[in-house]
């Protein structure tokens, strides 16, 4: 037993209670009820879509769409024929012959005399087998694990770069959903070969993706990428204007969520959202109820009976009745897992990156995304999401209502309340 | 961890329940068992590591290579620092209240769409109630008028002022208002000053909406300041940088060619915004800075009233000196108004004397502007301060400006200033007495916050 003064208990109790309050206000995400003014063209949308998002909107770009795992054919040319740099940065890093052929790729240019910078989230690459890292870092490939699992960040713990990116020389940039497993390899032909979509930039907007792939970089190394071997000039060798969208939450109003719920307020004729992870908040569903009653085409696909995270599935199936009965049409993909994160706004802006439509991407994971602006794009994405619409059931207002049993609509209120987190 | 905490609670009444009963002392102790109070004490450690671990910068290290072609370094240099270096500007330098306000007041009345204005000071005054009387009259013609208000800068405000305008229309958002809700973000302060009219006109600036900001500087109670008058493509991401904090705390989206419209080059200054709202990793601010001090070739010049340089920042600048880059640091002299922060810089400028940094005090009065000019191209005009609190806490926005006629002006300025100054002599610095070396030594402790 030990004696201690009322009063020190007390203070003590208080300074719990105040530090407490700070960490929780820390952590916690913003609550916000958006105001976006009616607009009649979703174009006048887009200089704020970019600049909420702390981006410029850049001319002179080309892109090519890669589906599935025609990724990492590409991704393989670029990085045989990188000259000086490679940059990559994954979430995911988990096994399969793909992950070997990755890191034999970057160990074989870095014994060539690259400089390969490989930024690997502690946590998405704890699967990552300890003989490819030993294989790349003898190589001279720098690894690094972003917010590694130790004491002292414990506080970051939850906090993961999502961002799927990698830059060649400075002048080739790749922005995806793809991860470094074998699930991401194939042509999403059955459960264990998923459905994504990445794209490969040339242009200035490369420049950008580098500066993106800097701040991680310098966060955890110190190490400032500077001059024209990271950075080179690049002339408009295309017509495309993109502009890149890099979460950080910085505490504030996600820029991410702000730029997702800015196209579906601005949106005049349709919304096409492809995506593993939406979970749509009341917000969200009226955004989209509006969007429907002022005659704007709404198609969203989630997947099916294959996910690999049921609890997202269910927190995600909240709303839908609610959708549904308002004339948005949902779309369940059933041939195998679709990851791709896509988002195309009047067949005009489309957006291809990292970013779930839930709380995690928005509010707490930092995300890489791009947004064209180009109608081939969007037609050519377009295309590609009438192709999956084959292998879709469509959930209908009428069955939902009446094969959503009790136990159903329990287990989605259940998972829908970890939202948050999510 | 929220269930140890209700534990501790429950631990804690029960026993105060219990305690007057048990004994009607004078003296009023607890009895704790060792298990209860290494658990309250356990509870304790582990917030203060979790605040500190979600709340702690990266920033200390940051190794930033010598760049020797600041032209070819450029467009990193604006990426690292999250901007974009955008063509076709014009600008104005606005020096002190003299030639600031009549600039605003006369955009104010030409407004015809939309006044946005984001401050940190206001505190009370004639220009106070001026700038409110225009900004309403303003409202009431029908003209959307936005002001974003710290709410620690503009504590000391007259309220009936703002009553006043927010009657006239004018929207009133106050940037992280003391709510019990928002406690964990009572440090960090909005130091932006920024003011856009029509989506086609920019003001970056250091003045505070104060009476201390009038006039020209001429006396203790009239202080040094500097902004720039903004036109061309730039002008819209000085709109982002206000439509951000304004999203934040009001939820209200700006959208459109109101508020962003297209617009053409109108001059041949290249400029870049670098806005920073820090939250763990390095910000952008801290960058900047860092990478323009690294890009110096022959001349740098400093203006700044809260220079605290860190070991990191010191060998930079004393890396420039050695390299044969003429360094020239302006700081306030006796008329400041922290001493502590005076004091806090003094810590460090020691290594920079010896090593041929000129370092100047300024005496009339306050030098409160934010300036950075290198190589007689680049110059940086603002509100980020050269101390912990504007790298790591504050939300601040400076412009970038490449321009050899904008560097010409505001160095003539310094060199005004400079007649004004009293120079440290290397020497009799080191010979300064023990009690200053403990000041010095004791306010940079607060380093971090200040």
């Amino acid at each position: 037993m030990i004696h201690i003064h009322l009063w020190l208990l007390l203070a003590m109790i208080a300074l719990i209670l105040l530090l407490g309050t700070m960490l929780w206000n820390n952590l916690r995400e913003r609550k916000f009820h958006l105001r976006v003014p009616d607009l009649d063209c979703f174009e006048q949308a887009l200089p704020s879509i970019a600049g909420m998002t702390k981006a410029i909107i850049m001319d002179g770009n080309r892109a090519e769409i890669l589906q599935n795992g025609e990724l990492f054919t590409a991704l393989f040319e670029s990085i045989a024929a990188a000259k000086v740099t490679i940059h990559f940065e994954t979430y995911v890093w988990w096994t399969g012959d793909i992950c070997a052929e990755v890191a034999e790729a970057f160990a074989k240019r870095a014994r060539e005399g690259l400089e390969v910078r490989v930024m690997v989230d502690a946590m998405g690459a704890l699967k990552m087998k300890p003989r490819l890292r030993e294989l790349m870092q003898e190589a001279g490939v720098k690894l690094i694990r972003y917010h590694p699992i130790r004491l002292k960040d414990i506080g970051q713990l939850n906090k993961r770069t999502h961002r799927k990116l990698a830059v060649f020389d400075g002048c080739t940039a790749y922005i995806c959903g793809h991860g470094v497993a074998s699930e991401w390899t194939g042509n999403a032909e059955n459960k264990e070969h998923w459905r994504d979509t990445g794209v490969r930039l040339h242009g200035p907007v490369v420049n950008a993706v580098q500066s993106v792939f800097s701040q991680h970089w310098v966060e955890e190394t110190g190490e400032v990428l500077v001059g024209e071997k990271y950075f080179p000039a690049i002339d408009l060798i295309g017509n495309l204007k993109m502009h890149v969208l890099a979460g950080a939450p910085l505490g504030g109003i996600s820029d991410l969520e702000l730029m997702f719920k800015m196209s579906l307020a601005t949106a005049q004729k349709e919304i096409v959202i492809q995506n593993p992870y939406f979970i749509a908040d009341e917000q969200t569903t009226s955004l989209l109820k509006r969007a429907v009653k002022r005659g704007v085409e709404v198609k969203i696909m989630v997947p099916g009976q294959v996910t690999d995270n049921p609890v997202v599935n269910h927190a995600g199936h909240r709303h839908f009745g609610d959708m549904l009965k308002a004339g948005v049409r949902i779309f369940c993909f059933e041939r195998t897992m679709i990851h791709q994160k896509i988002l195309i706004i009047d067949g005009l802006w489309s957006h291809v990156g990292s970013t779930n439509l839930d709380s995690r991407s928005f509010n707490i994971n930092e995300e890489a995304g791009v947004g064209i602006i180009d109608e081939g794009i969007a037609a050519e994405l377009k295309a590609a999401f009438e192709d999956d619409l084959k292998d879709c059931v469509e959930m209908k207002a009428e069955t939902w209502t009446r094969e959503y049993h009790v136990w159903h609509r329990a287990l989605d209120r259940a998972c829908y309340l970890l939202s948050g987190q999510l | 961890m929220s269930l140890p905490l209700q534990k501790a609670e429950k631990a804690g009444k029960s026993r105060k329940a219990a305690s007057p009963a048990a004994s009607k002392k004078p003296r009023r102790t607890i009895q704790l068992s060792y298990l209860e109070a290494t658990l309250l004490f356990l509870v304790l450690i582990l917030l203060i590591a979790l605040l500190w671990s979600t709340d702690r910068t990266h920033a200390s290290h940051v190794r930033v290579p010598n760049i020797d072609n600041f032209e070819q370094a450029l467009p990193s240099i604006a990426s690292l620092s999250g901007s974009t270096i955008l063509t076709g500007n014009a600008v104005q330098v606005l020096q002190n209240g003299d030639q600031f306000f009549p600039a605003l007041f006369a955009d104010i009345a030409h407004a015809g769409n939309s006044i946005h204005l984001e401050t940190y000071v206001w505190w009370k005054g004639e220009i106070c109630d001026r700038l409110g009387r225009a900004l309403a009259d303003r409202a009431r013609h029908g003209v959307e008028v936005r002001v974003t208000l710290d709410a620690g800068g503009a504590f000391k405000a007259d309220d009936h002022l703002f009553d006043m305008m927010q009657k006239a229309g004018v929207k009133v958002a106050y940037f992280h208002p003391f709510r019990l809700s928002q406690l964990g973000l009572l440090n960090s302060r909005t130091h932006r000053k920024l003011a856009i009219f029509d989506g086609k006109v920019a003001y970056v600036f250091g003045h505070g909406i104060a009476e201390e900001w009038v006039g020209h500087a001429q006396d203790a109670e009239h202080w040094r300041d500097t902004g720039v008058r903004l036109t061309g493509p730039i002008v819209n991401s000085v709109q982002a940088v206000f439509a951000q904090n304004w999203v934040d705390e009001t939820a209200e989206v700006l959208v459109g060619e109101r508020y962003f419209p297209p617009l053409p080059p109108v001059g041949t200054v290249r400029a870049h915004i670098t806005a920073s709202a820090p939250h763990g990793g390095v910000s952008q601010i801290e960058m900047i800075d860092k990478l323009a001090i690294a890009t110096a070739q022959k001349e740098l010049i400093i203006q700044n009233p809260y220079f605290i340089p860190r070991r990191e920042m010191v060998n930079l600048l004393v890396n420039a000196a050695r390299r044969g880059v003429r360094v020239r640091i302006m700081i306030p002299g006796p008329v400041t108004d922290s001493a502590v922060v005076r004091h806090a810089g003094h810590k460090r400028l020691q290594p920079l004397l010896d090593n041929g940094v000129e370092i100047y005090e300024f005496q009339t009065t306050l030098s409160h502007q934010k300036i950075m000019i290198i190589d007689g191209t680049w110059s940086f005009v603002g509100s980020a301060n050269f101390d912990g609190r504007s790298l790591n806490i504050n939300d601040e926005a400076s412009v970038g400006l490449i321009d050899r006629q904008v560097a010409a002006q505001l160095r003539d300025a310094f060199e005004a200033d400079l007649k004004q100054c009293k120079r440290f002599d290397a020497r009799t610095w080191r010979r300064r007495s023990l009690w200053h070396r403990l000041e010095d030594a004791v306010s940079y402790t607060f380093n971090p916050q200040l």
